[in-house]
């Protein structure tokens, strides 16, 4: 009896461990021949498939978006009543974060006060569902809007007092005070407008993982595990996109993004290392996009801890960075220096005042001074989530070893470094930053305002407080430029921070695939892209 | 048996109540403020602070503990704030993967384990017994993320035998009709041949590379079991009645080796969700391990909460499985 | 026969271990190169006569890193398996030796914790502990507790049952000097074995960590990091940044395991003790 159980079992075994043995025997032959078979996309429509770097993306909801990955769906599924310009530069389109144009909007009317925005929406814009863009979406976009998180924050910020229809095609916005940047406001994929046909009838979370937009295109599937794919909107009202089909894989690995890149597995690869651009670049199939980004790169000091309480110590860490050092060998060039606390890239953006360069004994001296003869010892808090914070943290330490400082990394998963940093509990930490919407009010407002969210070192100084508000309500343009010019000097010579270097979003794309255009706030727009 | 097993079952209770409170500790003492998180970079702090309210993690730990218990008994495992989804979804489109990918390595293991390790004890110190050495040697001590860091490059940069080391099937191919989720086992079934190939070489290589470990373990203990019983009395007596070496070794010294060799497998089996973490990471295989990682590293509680807590009672009931398969295989074990 | 060649790869375990520790020793003298000198005008070479292993993106010498690794790997081995013998063995003494509602607790709580995937419960506790060496260490200690308590506990069950414990008991020897003065010594062997086999386990588990980014903080020169650092080059050449360590964690973890097995076959526990009877 217990005799014949056995056999059953054996030879149950014994047939799975055949039948496994076969198909795992047919797969060598099998393989040999199939890496360089075409794809078969030709037949079912144009496909174009995206390596992304960020994440799968936390929502499609454009009001919740927080992270790159999701903005960059917001804008593919949704459009909003203005959106950035592109212009023509050497022979390539790029983006103009800091300007805008007509969308859904076609025309406005700005009062004299410059309170009163009267926007006229355009004919013939439709949603997916049919339906027109009309003033009843606007109006229910922007109430939806101020519930959610980051959505909430900047409703906050562009100070928003009233969203009004005022015929079908005619929406006001009253402001609480003059804002020089809202129409920049109104073209980030935060305030995208929603179908409320689509929205209105399902619970609040129903935005998360479908689509209810007028985007070029609409979301068929979006499995975090494996990747997002977006089908084309055949009736867009700025015409059809050039492609069936976008597909968007989450590739966390640097080196995977380029391998597949360089095996035609996918079309683009976002964030190639820096360290490749150079040999990627003389290959045939593929060409190698890195432009400097809104993202400026900086050492953080706290002055609320020791010894960072003194502006010698401060300075002295500022001549001990050599910058050029820092892009030739972290960066591998695709970087350039900075110069202010704000990037080039920005308006009104000065280098004045910056006059920090790599001078070991001066920063010696500078710290002598500051009664720290002996050195001192601090932690420098990184997030793990970029390998390049790291290496320039090693490079640091080894600089600041010469002259008698030891620096500790603190190098930490990113859920911790935004917990110490938010709560200002870093002395100091390696930060990045890219302004969402490109402009110093907004900039200043975030990181160096003695009451912004992301003034992580604890910055405060009256004479910057002043000049910004003074430069928020500043409705002349030259006159506003020189308060921010004038803000840039005192923070460089205040140095709550150390200067590291504007950084270059790096996109590698496929010869076959046309149409990608740069943009500074690192966010990619797929629906130009076409093969 | 039965009762013997339902009280086993019984005596898993208090188990998984330890287990419920250990996951919600490891979760609450992870450092990092998911809130934070959840809103992104550019949010204003009173916004932070609605997100801390909606996801309750403004709550003392007693009540975000119960909570998460009243939760539980609702069959509700939570939401995966840094997916979008909820956990079940999550779990569901992500199991079959790390499923397959395991039942995969278990089967490259013992393909080569079994017939290696009887070979190396019947014919002690021959080839096959140092090839059995070696390899177990190599399974237990060469790291898995650097075998498979080194298996890519080989297999795929440099030879380009094997299509792309991301997930589980080419991008240009729709995955086989959903039965199963096991693709290889779809694809047969709906005897969809591309699809069949194209996942065939996806899995070979995170199998080859997570079924080492296993390989080894499992070829030492045939060996050992197998010495054991061609050693004892009734070897010699099956032998002096005439029956062939070979038949011998089969018959009855390899059903007595699998035995304990069935505890490995089950315990390997059990450990199969924590296994997985590394060669998910490296093969950006979209199974369960790869998605405990990015959880743990974005401090999003819901789905730390769930996977484990999963993995550990699976890996009870394994081992309850494997206790009982003991009674069925070897009729001297007896269950008080 | 078989006596034999266990004793031969027992000696081969010992002299890679023990290569190993003597190399971490006396790594200050013998590398050619500190393990965090930057040279960023010599990197990325390939291996050569001045630097043997090559050099990495900051033009450190890997020869020299691996040197210093090995410092850190087998302290945190020691360390780790220190704590979880230390807690763990007796832990299992005591809930074999008095059984009954106590040791049932304790072993009931090591079953537990013996459920979870024990990479992920690392990962989870070096993530709580924070960055660095201490983290790791405490982590890969803490989650080889159960394993020693298990082992511990089978072995006291099977020896206070024999007769010269019943025969101490008889008169009147203290517990806690019955449970140190026979119980311990009588399972030392297995308990050796195991913490070789242990130490191996622990140097996989740290480097493990270490590549997912959660082990010692840079610059810290440890194989798992350097690994995980040496990624991003391996395809476009520079195989030297991945392929010295990984051979570097190999080799330990194949030591101790020779070592541990090797001693598992020397010290046979049924020999040991047949001393008493």
């Amino acid at each position: 009896m217990i005799k014949s159980k056995f056999l059953i079992l054996i030879s149950a075994l014994l047939v799975l461990v055949l039948a496994s043995g076969c198909a795992q025997s047919s797969n060598p032959s099998g393989t040999a021949s199939s890496n360089t078979a075409p794809k078969a996309d030709s037949a079912a429509g144009k496909t174009i498939t995206i390596a992304y770097s960020q994440g799968a993306g936390q929502t499609m909801d454009p009001h919740d978006a927080g992270d790159l990955t999701s903005a960059s769906y917001a804008f593919a599924l949704y459009d909003q009543l203005v959106t950035s310009a592109t212009e023509e530069a050497g022979g390539k389109t790029v983006g103009r974060t800091d300007k805008v144009v007509p969308s859904l909007a076609e025309s406005w009317k700005v009062s004299d006060d410059l309170k009163t925005y009267t926007f006229t929406l355009r004919d013939g814009a439709k949603f997916q569902s049919g339906k027109p863009v009309n003033a009843d979406a606007v109006v229910y976009s922007f109430e939806r809007v101020q519930s959610k998180g980051e959505g909430g924050s900047l409703y906050k910020l562009a100070n928003i007092k009233s969203v009004t229809k005022i015929d079908d095609k005619t929406v006001e916005f009253k402001l609480g005070a003059p804002n020089h940047l809202f129409l920049k406001y109104l073209a980030t994929f935060t305030f995208s407008i929603v179908d409320p046909s689509v929205a209105k009838g399902q619970p609040d979370d129903y935005l998360t993982q479908h689509s209810a937009g007028s985007g070029a295109f609409k979301l068929e599937k979006w499995d975090p595990a494996t990747e997002a794919v977006f089908v084309a909107n055949k009736d867009y009202w700025k015409g059809a996109p050039k492609v069936d089909k976008v597909i968007v894989k989450y590739v966390a690995e640097a080196s995977n993004r380029e391998l597949f890149l360089e095996k035609s597995e996918v079309d683009v690869a976002l964030d190639i290392p820096a360290k490749d651009v150079e040999s990627l670049s003389k290959k045939d199939n593929l060409t190698i996009s890195s432009e400097s980004s809104n993202r400026i790169v900086y050492l953080g000091m706290n002055a609320n801890f020791k010894p960072f309480d003194q502006l010698k110590v401060r300075q002295a860490i500022n001549y001990v960075i050599d910058q050029n050092k820092l892009i030739k060998d972290v960066a591998f060039g695709q970087a350039s220096p900075l110069k202010s606390s704000i990037s080039s890239k920005s308006p009104d953006f000065t280098s004045e005042g910056y006059e920090y360069s790599y001078n070991l004994d001066k920063a010696k001296q500078l710290i002598k001074e500051a009664g720290y003869e002996k050195g001192f010892t601090f932690d420098l808090t990184v997030n793990s989530s970029t390998q390049d914070y790291e290496d320039i943290a090693v490079l640091l330490k080894s600089e600041l070893e010469k002259i008698g400082v030891t620096l500790n990394i603190n190098k930490v998963a990113p859920a911790q470094y935004r917990e110490l940093i938010n709560n200002k509990k870093a002395a100091a930490y390696l930060g990045k930053y890219t302004s969402l919407v490109n402009d110093p009010s907004y900039h200043y407002g975030f990181l160096l305002d003695s009451k912004g969210a992301s003034n992580y070192t604890g910055y405060s100084s009256k004479v910057v407080d002043n000049l910004l508000a003074q430069a928020n309500v500043e409705p002349d343009d030259a006159k506003r430029s020189e308060l921010y010019k004038q803000v840039q000097k005192q923070v460089t010579a205040d140095s709550p921070w150390a200067y590291l270097y504007e950084s270059n979003l790096i996109v590698g794309i496929s010869k076959d695939v046309k149409g990608y255009i740069f943009y500074p706030d690192e966010i990619i727009r797929f629906s130009s892209l076409y093969k | 048996m039965l009762k013997y097993a339902l009280r086993r079952l019984a005596m898993m209770i208090p188990s998984i109540a330890g287990i419920v409170m250990i996951t919600f500790i490891l979760t609450r003492i992870l450092p990092g403020d998911p809130a934070l998180m959840i809103t992104g970079e550019q949010a204003l702090p009173e916004f932070v602070n609605k997100v801390r309210e909606e996801y309750g993690f403004n709550q003392p730990l007693y009540i975000q503990l119960w909570d998460y218990i009243k939760q539980l008994f609702r069959g509700d495992l939570g939401f995966a704030w840094h997916t979008g989804h909820s956990v079940v979804s999550d779990f569901v489109s992500r199991f079959p993967a790390t499923l397959e990918l395991t039942l995969a390595s278990m089967l490259v293991a013992l393909i080569i384990a079994i017939p290696l390790g009887i070979a190396a004890a019947s014919r002690q110190n021959s080839i096959f017994d140092h090839i059995a050495r070696v390899l177990s040697f190599i399974g237990s001590s060469v790291p898995i993320f650097w075998l498979g860091l080194l298996l890519i490059t080989l297999f795929y940069s440099k030879l380009g035998w094997l299509p792309a080391p991301i997930g589980r099937i080419s991008g240009d191919l729709n995955p086989p009709t959903h039965i199963t989720g096991l693709y290889v086992l779809d694809s047969l079934l709906s005897w969809d041949m591309a699809a069949l190939k194209s996942s065939l070489q996806h899995l070979i290589l995170p199998a080859v590379c997570m079924s080492m470990g296993t390989m080894a373990i499992v070829t030492k203990m045939i060996r050992a079991s197998m010495l054991e019983v061609i050693r004892q009395d009734f070897m010699r007596t099956a032998k002096s009645k005439g029956l062939s070496h070979r038949a011998v070794i089969y018959r009855h010294g390899l059903i007595n080796s699998l035995i304990p060799s069935l505890t490995v497998i089950g315990l390997q089996f059990g450990a199969l969700l924590g296994g997985a973490v590394i060669t998910e990471t490296i093969f950006v295989w979209p199974g369960i391990g790869n998605y405990v990682t990015e959880s743990i590293l974005s401090a999003d509680y819901a789905p730390i909460q769930a996977m484990t807590l999963i993995s550990a009672v699976l890996y009870g009931f394994i081992n309850l499985i494997v206790e009982l398969l003991y009674g069925v295989l070897d009729p001297r074990v007896r269950y008080e | 026969m078989r006596k034999i060649t266990a004793k031969k790869l027992l000696l081969v375990g010992l002299i890679i271990v023990l290569a190993w520790v003597i190399l971490a020793l006396v790594a200050p003298w013998i590398a050619p190169f500190g393990p965090d000198e930057i040279r960023t005008e010599d990197k990325l070479q390939s291996p050569n006569m001045v630097h043997w292993f090559g050099t990495d993106n900051f033009g450190r010498d890997i020869f020299s890193r691996i040197l210093y690794g090995a410092r850190v790997t087998i302290w945190t081995g020691m360390v780790a398996i220190g704590i979880a013998s230390v807690v763990g063995i007796p832990l299992g003494a005591i809930a074999g030796y008095f059984g009954g509602k106590t040791g049932n607790f304790i072993m009931r709580i090591m079953d537990i914790l013996l459920a979870f995937p024990s990479l992920i419960l690392a990962m989870a506790l070096a993530a709580s502990i924070g960055p660095g060496l201490f983290g790791a260490l405490l982590a890969v200690g803490i989650v080889a507790i159960p394993e020693f308590a298990r082992l511990m506990y089978g072995q006291t069950v099977v020896i206070k049952e024999k007769e010269f414990i019943e025969a101490s008991k008889a008169l009147g020897v203290r517990q806690s000097a019955i449970i140190f003065q026979h119980i311990l010594p009588n399972a030392l062997a297995p308990v050796v074995v195991q913490i070789t086999l242990g130490l191996g386990s622990a140097v996989l588990i740290t480097s493990s960590l270490s590549f997912l980014g959660l082990g010692v903080k840079p610059p810290t020169a440890e194989w798992g990091a350097m690994i995980s650092y040496g990624r991003d080059y391996i395809i476009s050449g520079e195989w030297w940044m991945t392929v010295f360590p990984g051979a570097a964690i190999a080799t330990t973890i194949f030591g101790f395991i020779l070592l541990g097995d090797g001693l598992r076959d020397v010290l046979d526990p049924h020999r040991q003790s047949s001393r008493h009877k």
